[in-house]
């Protein structure tokens, strides 16, 4: 059983997973009246009329039983139509497309900073264990996990405004990201800015980013260094440890080598479930930083109790979550040939 | 059966347990972490405990509620740090001493509630989940999944503004969010215990569910618990501190570090040219924050560094 | 008389634990001489294993070694491995004195394949070698006109792996996708070299082994593989700890022979660890019996057998179940070796202990030629 086929039976067993997160929403919508339903099917501002809600009801069935209902609303899902979000403005689809590239932004350079440094701090920390070093390493990354993020994020931007300031852009480049001669073509400032041929814009938004990258690493890489460091100490007690010594490998191969392929499993799903989290929304550090993506972007609708917007949003957490599952089921499958059987 | 007898049965009941903690504060002990961290929480504890002596109530400004902070007057703009307010004032003239002293009580307060419901709501109905199985199991975790699917702020924050805004409700909502990590773990913990052959052993002899479920499952599955619950404490406030920074916490005035940070919200940022300008109202009651919490994850973090082997070796 | 390979003198173990400090060795006493199969037995827990693993100074934490000497007779140089720096041990680690270990699936690392692991040893140790004969190869083929270019590249690349395997320059160059094939060559010579060794250690099929991964092994397969590391470079001091204890009766047989043979075929001397009386009756030369992290009685297997002078010696060999036998055992139980018995630590089970077999250790007694006991009834004072 190869790596491929392993992949491939993974694919598979994604439809079931996601028709699972359609029906935990649905019936989260079942908890409605059907007129609060009907709110699920407007397209627009206007069409939120009483007399609009009959025609609704009557369209999509919403007052027969629940596997109709369920059959008319899968459609509208799978055609795009989430709701209106009356909070926003706009249809609600619309509001997670365009709010999702922040998000996705800060996910991009803080996990990869969050994963690679943990990995190294703990590795240190297990293989040091007990000793100063070991201890300076997890108090410093349990201090990471207590600060109380707004407070950090406040006391960067007090410090650092200058050359790191708040929000996505300068005021500058936003006008010239949002006029017509600049085509966003993903949404991701930095990226759009070198397809554009402007690299300045991709400097100005780097630099605004700097800032909440910062602090959501800080704060989050306590998980990866206690994990990396327990999962390092249990490879480290192993039989082939003593084996590779026996062989002549020196220390750093052994470890580097040897523990560290072990180790890493469970730090895996740990950046996993991260990543996932993240992509979801940190709204704090969103707030704090007017870095508006998907967690601000929950946050303003669950506090204006814009059910559609919010029951989006959920299904949109669902199927992140289930492709982040499946990718460090992937690369699990990559690190440790023992699952590609099971 | 005597008095006498009851008593050295009990001694010996208990003896495999006593041992066992003082197997745990002797490792405690020797690590750095947690003596800093039971450090910081005695010392939070005293500070708590004599909120009267170092920051005596009784401003006519408070109306008779000791948590409400004094304030004179009210202008908006905050005061820096003076002989009359050590730590400075908010907008519209709290004073922030006072506000942090008292406002380790409600941390105090605001985490073991949460955690302990939490923690007791979670552990009955694991248990039950685990324990029984079947139709119950699949309903709990359905149950669980939905609330899984909302990621925990922002349900609490929708839960919050539902109830409307006070504290309270945000002790409802983050309890109502946070009880499902604890019943899952314990489910999963049961189901494993549930296996042993001690378990088999005691339902053979004929023991009624109760007491195999209070005399053999509970005590052998509960650990991770414990050692969630102590790191829990941190992230619950941590947590409520957030919601108060976002308007969604206590009242106005009321003795709660979040809600210090949130009266100044126009004037975090400063002044254009000076970001610090206003640096002592939020900086302060957010040491706190950062240092309770601290003291808590670093006991949490060493407890569970002792019992993991301790959990290994069973 | 043939010359000692290895002399432990004296050897200390001791384990700091949170229970207390484990005294796992105390005075070990042990000489292999060259080309002989050494038996070291005694029942789990004495400290045959911590012996083994002192020999290549693997005590692993919290184990630390506490005193003695090791002397190994390194080609014309008598050295003491306890002195020696962790450089110089990794040198001589898999190399000059190998060791084969008890479970094979614990041995072997779960996420590598065998190829990977078995070319470990190769690439550690005839590093030099192997990379001349890929140069030679290069020559060979600028010499016959095939890809000029390519492999003047390779063989510049390869000069620099033999001055300095671990320069930046070339680790940088093997994380490029496309020019790291270079390292092809290089791991044909190695294969060439693994199959070699998997077909003495009498393998089948080792072209299709080679990609699997340690779980898809069967256990004597495993153990096999766990062989070949240990001999890949024909060691002069094989230490076998326990190899055929987790592995079936009939794959016993066949490593057992398997050992014997290469034992021959290679001149290697080794220290044969077990608990099982059988199998050293079978296979070797000489026996030391242990108890408790001590020697008690070290001869030649048949004088043993025949012979056995130390109480302890004659229970093992008496409660060695036969059909038609009645079962004998030892009183008592191994002791706690956090707290060992004062004096002779066999005495409280010694069904002929003496009033001094409580206070003073016995020392070792040289009763007959090659026969030594270390035990008061012999004089041990």
């Amino acid at each position: 059983m190869g790596l491929r086929a392993y992949i491939v039976r993974r694919l598979l067993l994604l439809i079931p997973t996601l028709i699972g997160v359609t029906l935990l929403i649905f019936a989260v919508t079942q908890l409605f009246s059907p007129t609060q339903r009907a709110s699920l099917y407007i397209r627009s501002e206007k069409e939120a009329t009483p007399e609009n809600f009959n025609r609704i009801m009557a369209k999509y069935h919403l007052n027969e039983s629940v596997f109709v209902q369920y059959y008319y609303w899968i459609i509208e899902v799978l055609h795009g139509n989430l709701g209106y979000s009356m909070s926003k403005h706009m249809p609600v689809l619309n509001a997670i497309i365009g709010a999702f590239p922040a998000s996705a932004e800060l996910v991009i350079f803080s996990i990869p900073l969050t994963v690679i440094l943990g990995i190294y701090l703990g590795t240190i920390s297990a293989v040091h264990r007990d000793k100063p070093l070991d201890h300076a390493t997890r108090f410093l990354s349990i201090a990471g996990w207590s600060l109380p993020t707004f407070w950090f994020g406040l006391i960067l931007l007090a410090l650092f405004y200058d050359w790191f300031p708040s929000g996505r852009l300068g005021a500058v480049a936003r006008n010239v990201v949002f006029s017509t001669e600049f085509t966003r073509y993903t949404g991701l400032n930095i990226l759009d800015g070198l397809l554009n041929g402007q690299p300045w814009i991709s400097l100005d938004a780097f630099r605004h980013v700097v800032l909440p990258v910062i602090t959501l690493t800080v704060v989050q890489i306590a998980l990866i260094v206690r994990v990396m460091r327990s999962s390092m100490l249990e490879a480290l007690g192993k039989g082939y440890i003593t084996a590779a010594r026996a062989k002549g490998l020196n220390q750093k191969e052994v470890i580097n080598k040897h523990a560290r392929r072990n180790a890493l499993i469970p730090v895996i799903t740990l950046a996993g479930v991260l990543t996932a989290g993240l992509l979801t929304g940190v709204v704090i550090t969103e707030t704090v930083f007017n870095y508006y993506g998907l967690g601000y972007f929950a946050a303003h609708a669950a506090m204006q109790l814009d059910a559609p917007a919010v029951l989006g949003f959920a299904l949109f957490t669902g199927i992140i979550y289930v492709f982040a599952n499946l990718m460090v089921d992937i690369l699990y499958a990559y690190v440790d040939p023992r699952i590609r059987l099971g | 059966m005597s008095t006498k007898h009851r008593l050295s049965e009990f001694k010996a009941g208990m003896e495999p347990t006593v041992k066992e903690l003082k197997f745990i504060i002797i490792r405690m002990r020797k690590s750095p972490l947690s003596i800093v961290g039971i450090a910081i929480i005695l010392f939070y504890v005293a500070i708590a405990l004599l909120c009267p002596i170092l920051a005596p109530p009784g401003y006519p400004s408070q109306g008779g509620d000791p948590y409400k902070m004094p304030h004179e007057g009210w202008t908006v703009t905050p005061s820096p740090p003076s002989e009359k307010h050590p730590f400075g004032t908010t907008a519209y003239q709290y004073d922030i001493y006072y506000g942090c002293i008292w406002g380790t009580r409600i941390a105090f307060y605001v985490g073991t509630l949460v955690v302990g419901i939490s923690l007791a709501v979670g552990l009955f109905i694991g248990i039950f989940s685990g324990y029984y199985g079947g139709v119950i199991d699949e309903i709990v975790m359905r149950f669980t999944d939905i609330i899984y699917a909302f990621p925990g702020l922002i349900f609490a924050m929708a839960l919050v503004v539902a109830f409307g805004r006070s504290l309270t409700s945000v002790l409802i909502a983050l309890s109502l969010v946070g009880w499902p990590t604890y019943a899952r773990v314990m489910r999963s913990e049961v189901l494993r215990v549930k296996q042993e052959d001690y378990v088999e052993a005691a339902k053979a002899v004929g023991c009624s569910d109760l007491r195999v479920i209070v005399k053999h499952v509970i005590p052998n599955s509960i650990y991770p618990l414990l050692i969630m619950a102590s790191l829990d404490i941190g992230g619950i406030v941590l947590t409520a501190a957030a919601l108060s920074f976002l308007g969604l916490g206590s009242s106005m005035g009321f003795a709660d570090w979040g809600q210090i940070i949130n009266h100044s919200r126009d004037w975090l940022t400063g002044v254009p040219g000076n970001g610090l300008a206003y640096w002592y109202t939020f900086v302060t009651p957010g040491a706190f924050i950062f240092t309770f919490v601290l003291g808590w994850n670093l006991l949490g973090d060493a407890l569970r560094d002792v019992l993991d082997p301790m959990i290994r070796r069973r | 008389m043939k010359e000692n390979l290895l002399d432990i003198e004296d050897l200390k173990v001791r384990f700091y634990t949170y229970e207390g400090v484990v005294k796992a060795l105390e005075g070990v006493n042990l000489n292999l001489r060259k080309g002989e199969m050494l038996g070291v037995a005694g029942e789990t827990g004495c400290g045959k294993s911590v012996t083994g693993l002192s020999v290549l100074v693997l005590v692993p934490p919290p184990g630390k070694i506490e005193g003695g000497r090791i002397t190994f007779k390194n080609a014309n140089k008598t050295i003491d491995l306890l002195k020696q720096n962790e450089s110089f041990l990794c040198d001589i680690r898999g190399k000059e004195i190998s060791m084969i270990f008890q479970e094979p699936g614990a041995a072997l690392n779960p996420v590598y394949t065998v190829e990977t692991q078995l070319s470990e040893v190769f690439l550690h140790h005839r590093r030099k070698e192997l990379i001349q004969r890929v140069l030679d190869g290069l020559e060979k083929d600028i010499k016959n006109g095939k890809g000029g270019l390519i492999c003047g590249i390779e063989k510049g690349l390869y000069r620099r792996m033999l001055e300095n395997p671990d320069s930046l320059y070339l680790r940088f160059v093997s994380k490029i996708p496309v020019v790291r094939r270079y390292r092809l060559r290089l791991k044909k010579e190695i294969r060439k070299e693994i199959i070699k060794v998997l077909r003495e250690i009498e393998m089948a099929d080792p072209e299709r082994v080679l990609n699997m991964y340690p779980h898809e092994l069967s256990g004597g397969m495993a153990q096999r593989v766990v062989i070949a590391m240990a001999l890949a470079c024909n060691p002069t001091l094989l230490i076998a700890d326990e190899p055929t204890t987790s592995v079936d009766v009939t794959i016993q047989a066949q490593i057992l022979d398997l050992i014997r043979r290469l034992k021959e075929k290679f001149g290697s001397s080794v220290i044969y660890i077990t608990h099982d009386m059988g199998v050293i009756a079978e296979t070797c030369d000489r026996v030391a019996i242990m108890y408790a992290g001590s020697i008690c009685e070290v001869a030649g297997v048949m004088e043993i057998f025949k012979n056995p002078l130390h109480p302890y010696t004659k229970g093992l060999l008496e409660s060695i179940p036969a059909p038609g036998k009645e079962f004998k055992s030892i009183k008592g139980t191994v002791p706690n070796l956090i707290n060992p018995p004062k004096g002779c630590r066999f005495h409280p089970r010694c069904p002929k202990a003496m009033e001094i077999c409580a206070r003073v250790p016995p020392k070792m007694v040289e009763v007959k030629k090659e026969h030594f006991v270390v035990c008061h009834l012999y004089g041990g004072a």
